[in-house]
């Protein structure tokens, strides 16, 4: 049976079995990976999997199951267990599926790896790192494509098939001298197509240098209230926090979300404008179908500080009365500001540049305190020295009504398009 | 389908090769202020090979499992390494290999309960908290039930089938202070499917009744002292220093890619009052939260004794890594998934009970913090390690003072285990899903330790 027919097929079984609205989502993916651990060729790694997700709806009551199967006696199988998962589940006039919808073919990026291209890429970083950063030491490369073929189909008639395809770099790194080990430092970055050298992406040939440079990291004295700045790559964590506790249907549903009520008001500093644009050509991984089944928007969630649209699926739209979102969140792109980064380091007093936080997930206030790792002192408009030992404690909310400059570079990692970011009021602390 | 016999298959083998079937098994439940917001089942199986020439590796899997599929992923994993291989010619030499034949099945008895049986229990644990405590804000009660079954062959001769159940229940309240979200959550699980670890909603209340006091007294609570403090901290948290604080600095890839904690073998890396042990299946006549008999390279699995009496003694290793070592492997070769090769990970980590009392202990702290419950962690190739803390008090002449809001702690692992002066001679267990490329569920343990750590608190 073709995956399209397959669609038909599950719901006509679901309906049989007495659901009065189904749902199913087909994602076939192919995977290829190269891997390099402890700074050696290690591991090929290629994978084929399959998801066959089905929802049904009946007297009010919801179930889901996801099995990876999709022979008919699987389907079967798994077409009686949904039912009987609504059966026990609690009624709730809110649940339901997406309106009919016009069928639609996406289609983003390669669909096949190129293999020994791959490689060479891979060869040609590793050999970079050497010459050019020789106290380097890549602990585990991942390097991938993955190719991914989705259906989504329900009772209502909206008919979807989107495929994508996508290289995945990731790399977890430190610098090692004699006996001097530095902290760990993080790379993950996706594109559509191989063009561009693995070094030149992301700003990894910057994280790669500055790790060298903390092989002279000295711990923090003292403790002062300071400035923030914060890099792309650590930005990408406080937003994806910031989601969590205010814009996320739970948070927006249970009243716990710190913008709760706050629509069309002033919840950040003006400079701060935010997107979720999964349909933007400079996202290499987005994706063209939300998980409630309608056809993905870009959003705009802050605009010029100014709180526009949560992250609320169909579900959470229909409990709270609020307008659901068209993405369904991540690729965020945050707006450039305007000031050069170099600008933004010669205003700042005293302050610490952040490459990566490593903390305790902040609560629902926004509190947070975590180690600065990856991390520069920064006093009188220069970097002075990499720091180690060292933590910070805010609010997350503040640092985003606190802000005091946005740059105008940005780094497009392929799941985000992040600037630098400085604020104030940050709690640093060393020794 | 996962328990087949598959030695016709050892045929296709050529060279070190590894051949295993693996079904994971997941129910989802979570109720939030009442409403049924996720009722899920998820299967996710299928076969994988991973195969071995001259030092590289080749994996290949597939969610089909038939004879076809299975002649498939082998010669997918071979064709992977020999590419591998021909690219960089490593010239390695085969491993030495231990074999195991085992069977471990921690499945419930037959008469397994409903679905419909399993919703009454969560509705009843919500309807308990929703009419004693009405102000709370948002109360979320999530069940987790998974079971992963794996049977695996080796070319080496090992012949291992698991079933490994494992159930949680999380409990999540939140109430508001001054305009602000304040929570606390409290787990209960391990070993077992769902009728064998939870048995009646009212074994949970005074639990729920606990927690919520506790988290009256955060709404109230203060901040911390940044910087460096006296602390207790808990026989509740105390495993996560054995997990993230140690554990992961001491992974055989982790110290192959600089850890500190490969300069220090055979040294002093911690007070004498401290042994850390990876326990593999049994801890103390008891069974572990995550037992390992044998590991996903066929590797018949032992304790891994970390540190003796503050001395590190040994890492944890794959096959690969001990032949580095010039070592024999104990089991800590892990996948997640059909679909994951095997990592070097932890079991059962925890550090072992002492004489002190834990009264004794909090009485004899002048001025500093007991910290009782923690969320997530991460650990760090310098051995610098954070945990975030979400309940503790204040310690003030020998008693505990008032509630302090969430904080995060900090430390070099190696220097803070060395400023460990006394251990409670208690042991508590709990378990916590582990990333390292892949989520995995590890144990973790250990007594409450007086010590002293940088909290990051205002």
């Amino acid at each position: 049976m073709k995956d399209k027919d397959l669609m038909q097929y599950c719901l006509d079984a679901l309906n049989k079995a007495g659901a009065e609205k189904g749902q199913c989502r087909l994602a076939k993916t192919e995977k290829y990976e190269i891997n390099i651990d402890s700074g050696e060729f290690s591991l090929i790694r290629s994978t084929s999997s399959s998801s066959l997700g089905l929802t049904a709806i009946k007297d009010k009551r919801k179930g889901s199951i996801t099995i990876n199967k999709i022979d008919n006696k699987s389907i079967s199988d798994a077409v009686i267990d949904v039912i009987n998962i609504a059966n026990s589940s609690q009624p709730d006039d809110n649940f339901d599926i997406s309106p009919y919808q016009e069928s639609k073919v996406f289609h983003i990026g390669d669909n096949k790896p190129d293999k020994d291209k791959m490689f060479s890429f891979l060869n040609e970083f590793k050999d970079q790192c050497s010459e050019k950063f020789p106290y380097i030491c890549l602990n585990q490369v991942v390097f991938s494509f993955n190719y991914t073929e989705i259906y989504f189909a329900n009772s209502n008639g909206t008919l979807f098939n989107e495929t994508k395809g996508y290289y995945e770099f990731s790399s977890r790194f430190n610098s090692k001298k004699d006996k001097k080990t530095t902290s760990f430092n993080l790379i993950n970055y996706f594109v559509k197509e191989l063009k561009d050298s693995i070094i030149s992406n992301a700003g990894i040939a910057t994280q790669l240098k500055q790790s060298q440079e903390h092989l002279n990291a000295q711990p923090f004295r003292g403790k002062f209230s300071g400035d923030l700045l914060i890099t792309p790559q650590c930005l990408d964590y406080f937003i994806q926090t910031l989601v969590r506790i205010g814009f996320s249907e739970q948070s927006v549903f249970s009243g716990s979300s710190i913008y709760i009520n706050q629509l069309n008001k002033l919840v950040a500093s003006s400079l701060l404008t935010i997107h979720s644009d999964p349909l933007s050509d400079n996202i290499a991984k987005g994706y063209a179908i939300t998980p409630d089944g309608y056809e993905a928007k870009n959003t705009t969630l802050i605009q010029n500080g100014i709180l526009k649209s949560y992250l609320v699926s169909q579900y959470g739209s229909n409990k709270t009365g609020i307008k659901r979102s068209s993405s369904a969140g991540g690729a965020y792109i945050i707006d450039s500001g305007n000031k050069e980064l170099l600008e933004m380091i010669k205003g700042i007093k005293k302050g610490l540049l952040i490459g990566r936080f490593s903390g305790g997930n902040p609560t629902g206030s926004g509190d947070f305190s975590g180690i600065a790792k990856n991390s520069f002192y920064i006093e009188d408009g220069k970097i002075q020295y990499p720091v180690s030992e060292t933590m910070i404690s805010g609010n997350l909310i503040s640092i985003f009504k606190q802000i005091k400059a946005i740059s105008k570079e940005r780094i497009n990692s392929g799941t985000s398009i992040l600037p630098w970011i400085l604020s104030d009021g940050i709690t640093i602390s060393g020794k | 389908m996962i328990k087949q016999d598959l030695n016709a298959f050892k045929n296709l083998f050529s060279g070190y090769t590894e051949l295993r079937l693996q079904e994971n098994r997941e129910l989802l439940l979570t109720f939030v202020n009442g409403n049924n917001v996720l009722n899920k089942k998820s299967v996710t199986a299928g076969v994988s090979s991973r195969v071995y020439k001259n030092g590289s590796w080749g994996f290949s899997s597939n969610p089909v499992i038939s004879k076809a599929s299975i002649k498939d992923v082998i010669k997918d994993a071979n064709d992977n390494a020999c590419f591998l291989d021909s690219k960089i010619n490593k010239n390695k030499k085969p491993f030495n290999n231990k074999i195991i034949v085992c069977n471990n099945d921690f499945s419930a008895k037959p008469n397994r309960v409903s679905q419909n049986e399993i919703n009454e229990y969560i509705k009843e644990i919500d309807n308990y908290v929703a009419k004693k405590y009405p102000s709370l804000v948002k109360r979320s009660i999530t069940l987790s039930c998974s079971d992963i079954e794996k049977n695996l062959i080796t070319s080496a001769g090992s012949i291992c089938y698991s079933m490994t159940p494992n159930t949680l229940l999380v409990i999540h309240l939140t109430t508001i202070k001054d305009g602000k979200p304040v929570e606390l959550f409290e787990y209960w699980g391990g070993l077992g499917q769902f009728e064998d670890v939870l048995h009646n909603p009212e074994q949970h209340y005074s639990d729920i009744d606990n927690i919520y006091n506790e988290l009256m007294q955060k709404a109230e609570g203060e901040y911390a002292e940044a910087g460096l403090n006296t602390c207790i901290l808990d026989s509740r948290l105390a495993g996560v220093l054995a997990h993230e604080a140690v554990g992961h600095t001491t992974e055989a890839d982790f110290v192959m890619s600089g850890s500190v904690a490969g300069q220090m073998m055979s040294k002093q890396a911690a007070s004498p009052l401290i042994t850390l042990v990876d326990f593999a299946n049994t801890a103390f006549g008891e069974t572990c939260t995550v037992p390992i008999y044998a590991d996903d390279e066929g590797t018949p699995a032992e304790d891994v004794v970390i540190i003796e009496n503050g001395i590190l003694k040994n890492y944890m290793h794959n096959k690969e890594s001990a032949q580095y070592f010039d070592v024999h492997p104990k089991g800590n070769a892990r996948a997640s998934q059909f679909s994951d090769e095997p990592l070097i990970r932890m079991r059962n980590t925890a550090i072992l009970p002492g004489k002190s009392k834990l009264e004794d202990m909090i009485e004899s702290v002048e001025d500093g913090y007991y910290l009782t419950r923690r969320v997530n962690g991460q650990a760090d190739s310098t051995g610098e390690f954070m945990f975030g803390v979400n309940m503790g008090y204040h310690i003030k002449n020998g008693k505990i003072g008032k509630a302090i809001k969430d904080l995060t702690i900090s430390g070099m692992a190696f220097e803070l285990l060395k400023t460990v002066d006394m251990v409670s001679d208690e042991l508590t267990w709990n378990s916590t899903p582990c990333g390292k490329k892949q989520m995995i569920s590890v144990s973790m343990g250990g007594p409450a330790i007086r010590c002293k750590v940088n909290l990051g608190g205002r």
